[in-house]
């Protein structure tokens, strides 16, 4: 049966509505709680410091479908090449391949089917979480939640490849869509995976809004490493507002790199905590909104324990009349002596019409600890700009190697070849757009 | 090739340049001296047409065209070279991707195909080798790092890639020692050809020992106050440039 969801009417829901058949006892629970806290937080409103440069008013707008079908969505942009990888995709938040599990170490399991010791990964997880209204609906809508699991001392080769694509036009519907859709990931201990998440769309013909909700959960054992490479590849007219939660073990280390195009509405939430000591993680990300995008990184890196080190660089580059958000935060806690932190955040603004709002922040309750974090923002520099036109190149092209420039850094350090390539030529064709 | 005939020209509203004329025929070395804040680099980026020194009076003719009517890049692609006093640095932007883009641009201008990837990496090397410069520098941000004399080396390279009609070179000499100022007078005798000019803004007459001008000019007060041969340097190292202050201005 097909559920409506109208945020501004949710006492109107009934938890029955999303109850999954196969439910067992302890998803049913989680899925009741979910229900609560959905039914009765508050909305998202600009007023909340949280939500402030986000366009949320169309929550506002009536029912929104949520999307069940498993359409064959005509994929239009393009992918990455890799030799042998692992993939999976998912359309409006719904698997539509088969796993192929030839790699015995690898193991997906829908969250209906988990045996016990899962569930225990997966609750694991969850009670890590800082929930907002987004995450309980994500959880209350529990169809399309997966449990990746790698198992220990095993280093899978090739990557897990996912694809998202967002589509509105596969239901035959008047109304917005919501699509929903869950990971949690658990690398065992001295096992590594790399992992590549892409999120495309084909809304820009649509009337409808396409809600995408999506939420990652990243649990490394002791040991455990992973290299995660999140790409936001939506058109301009996509909404997503998604989560990665990641949950680090000693020695484990997580490296990461996040790229965001922009669209209507794109907003990342990255939650990082160090829950023994001495792990490590290296951050970095690229966003590139143009015309009327926005886009949104909010990241918090928890420092709960001692020995741990961070870095996390984030650049952007905001043309035409876009806006970003960069809101980094690191909280180092009284007991993490000798953390280790560093954030930066550099802009660049191509025109007088886009915005950036960067918030660097360190909260720090630790005397132990080295930490340093700045931000910048900046236009492209004039004498360079003359420099390369002083050699015969136009002021167009002269724009686009130095707004490449200011990124190639974050890009040439990624060490896979193939997903380097793939990001290079992908920025390069965004950054030959712009005036 | 070049002629300037009165020019005037303004940095934020100070005039700078007033009434400057020279004529540069086709295979002559021009040397320009004179004091500090005279108007010497001034010259360099009017030509070139930097944003910000606007031309207020006078003329500018280059190989036939008024050259004020073009854009930097378009100057650059007609074939004026100008070697900066201080090159910037570009991080991110790597100096063999630059030098490449640019020579393609000058090529497209003058409806070549771009060089092929491969052959213009040898040739890039070639060069590199002949101003003493390391391979490795090529692979860096454009004169990301670099030293004073590495920039001054990197000009020279981007010079003899582009093979420009007319090369200025801004105090190309300055703060290079004695080696580093051969290679680079090398260099630029390596590029000398009759159909190829120089204007060469130096304080010393130590460069003009190894690229011999045709002429001397004396800049001051952004006018050629004097002009002569190649010994007027030697004249000016002795006695200074008050000297030339105290000679009556020639008509
Ligand atoms: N960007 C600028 N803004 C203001 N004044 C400038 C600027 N560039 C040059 N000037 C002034 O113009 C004069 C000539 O400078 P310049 O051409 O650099 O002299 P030179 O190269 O002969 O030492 C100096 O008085 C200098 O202070
Ligand atoms: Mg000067």
């Amino acid at each position: 049966m097909t559920v409506a969801i109208d945020f501004s009417q949710r006492d109107k829901l009934k938890l029955d509505d999303f109850l999954l058949k196969s439910s067992a006892g302890w998803l049913a629970g989680n899925q009741k709680r979910a229900f609560d806290f959905f039914c009765t937080l508050p909305l998202p409103h600009r007023k909340n410091e949280h939500w402030k440069y986000n366009q949320v008013d169309f929550l506002n707008s009536g029912d929104f479908i949520l999307c069940h079908q498993a359409g064959q969505a005509e994929h239009k942009s393009q992918s990455i090449n890799f030799e042998n990888s692992i993939k999976l995709d998912f359309v409006n938040g719904i698997l539509v391949n088969q796993f192929n599990d030839d790699e015995p170490a690898l193991q997906l399991t829908r969250i209906d089917k988990l045996n016990s010791e899962q569930q225990a990964l997966l609750q694991q997880q969850l009670a890590q979480q800082d929930k907002n209204i987004f995450a309980h609906l994500n959880q209350l809508i529990a169809n399309n939640a997966y449990l990746l699991e790698v198992k220990a001392n095993t280093i899978i080769d090739k990557p897990v490849y996912i694809r998202h694509i967002s589509d509105p036009g596969l239901e035959n519907s008047e109304a917005n869509q919501l699509a929903v859709n869950a990971l949690y990931v658990s690398v065992s201990a001295n096992s590594q995976l790399t992992l590549i998440e892409q999120f495309n769309s084909n809304t820009n013909d649509s009337e409808n809004t396409l809600l995408n909700l999506q939420q990652s959960f990243i649990q490394l054992a002791q040991n455990a490493h992973c290299k995660h490479y999140r790409l936001n590849l939506e058109d301009a007219n996509s909404h997503q507002v998604s989560e990665v939660n990641i949950n680090q073990m000693k020695d484990s280390h997580y490296k990461s790199f996040y790229l965001g195009l922009g669209s209507k509405l794109n907003r990342t939430d990255i939650n990082l905590a160090y829950q023994q000591e001495h792990a490590s993680a290296d951050l970095s990300g690229v966003y590139l909104p143009s015309g009327n995008e926005t886009i949104d990184y909010h990241t918090n890196i928890q420092h709960k324990n001692g020995h741990c080190q961070t870095n996390e660089i984030f650049r952007g580059i905001i043309a035409d009349q876009a806006k970003a958000t960069f809101n980094g935060k690191i909280h180092i806690f009284p007991q993490a002596q000798k953390s280790d932190a560093y954030l930066n955040n550099k802009n660049l603004l191509l025109t007088n019409q886009a915005e950036i709002n960067t918030k660097p922040e360190l909260e720090i309750y630790a005397d132990d600890v080295s930490c340093a974090h700045g931000a910048t923002v900046a236009q492209l520099d004039k004498k360079s700009l003359y420099y390369l036109q002083s050699r015969g190149i136009g002021l167009k092209k002269a724009k686009t190697m130095l707004s490449l420039g200011f990124i190639n850094e974050l890009i040439t350090r990624i060490d896979n070849e193939v997903i380097r390539e793939f990001l290079l030529s992908l920025v390069d064709k965004r950054m030959s757009h712009i005036d | 090739m070049l002629t300037i005939d009165n020019l005037h020209a303004t940095v934020d509203g100070k005039n700078i340049l007033k009434g400057l004329s020279l004529e540069v025929k086709p295979g002559e070395v021009h040397a320009i001296m004179g004091p500090n804040g005279s108007g010497k680099s001034t010259l360099g980026y009017a030509l070139s047409g930097r944003e910000g020194y606007e031309v207020t009076d006078g003329k500018i003719n280059f190989k036939g065209e008024d050259l004020l009517e073009f854009e930097t890049e378009e100057r650059a692609q007609k074939g004026l070279f100008l070697a900066f006093q201080y090159p910037v640095e570009i991080p991110g932007v790597s100096n063999m991707e630059f030098l490449k883009t640019s020579v393609d641009a000058v090529r497209s201008y003058q409806n070549k195909e771009p060089l092929d990837a491969v052959t213009f990496m040898k040739l890039a090397r070639e060069k590199s080798k002949e101003v003493n410069l390391d391979q490795n520098f090529l692979k860096r941000g454009v004169n990301e790092g670099f030293s004073g004399g590495e920039k001054k080396r990197n000009e020279i390279l981007q010079m003899m890639l582009l093979e420009p009609s007319l090369c200025i070179l801004d105090e190309t000499d300055s703060g290079l020692d004695i080696d580093a100022l051969q290679t680079v007078a090398d260099g630029v005798n390596a590029c000398r050809d009759p159909n190829r000019s120089f204007i060469v803004v130096t304080h010393y007459q130590r460069l003009l020992d190894y690229i011999v001008p045709d002429y001397v000019h004396v800049l001051s007060d952004g006018k050629i106050i004097k002009t002569g041969g190649k010994e007027l340097a030697l004249e000016l190292e002795e006695k200074g440039y008050s000297w030339i202050n105290t000679l009556p201005e020639e008509a």
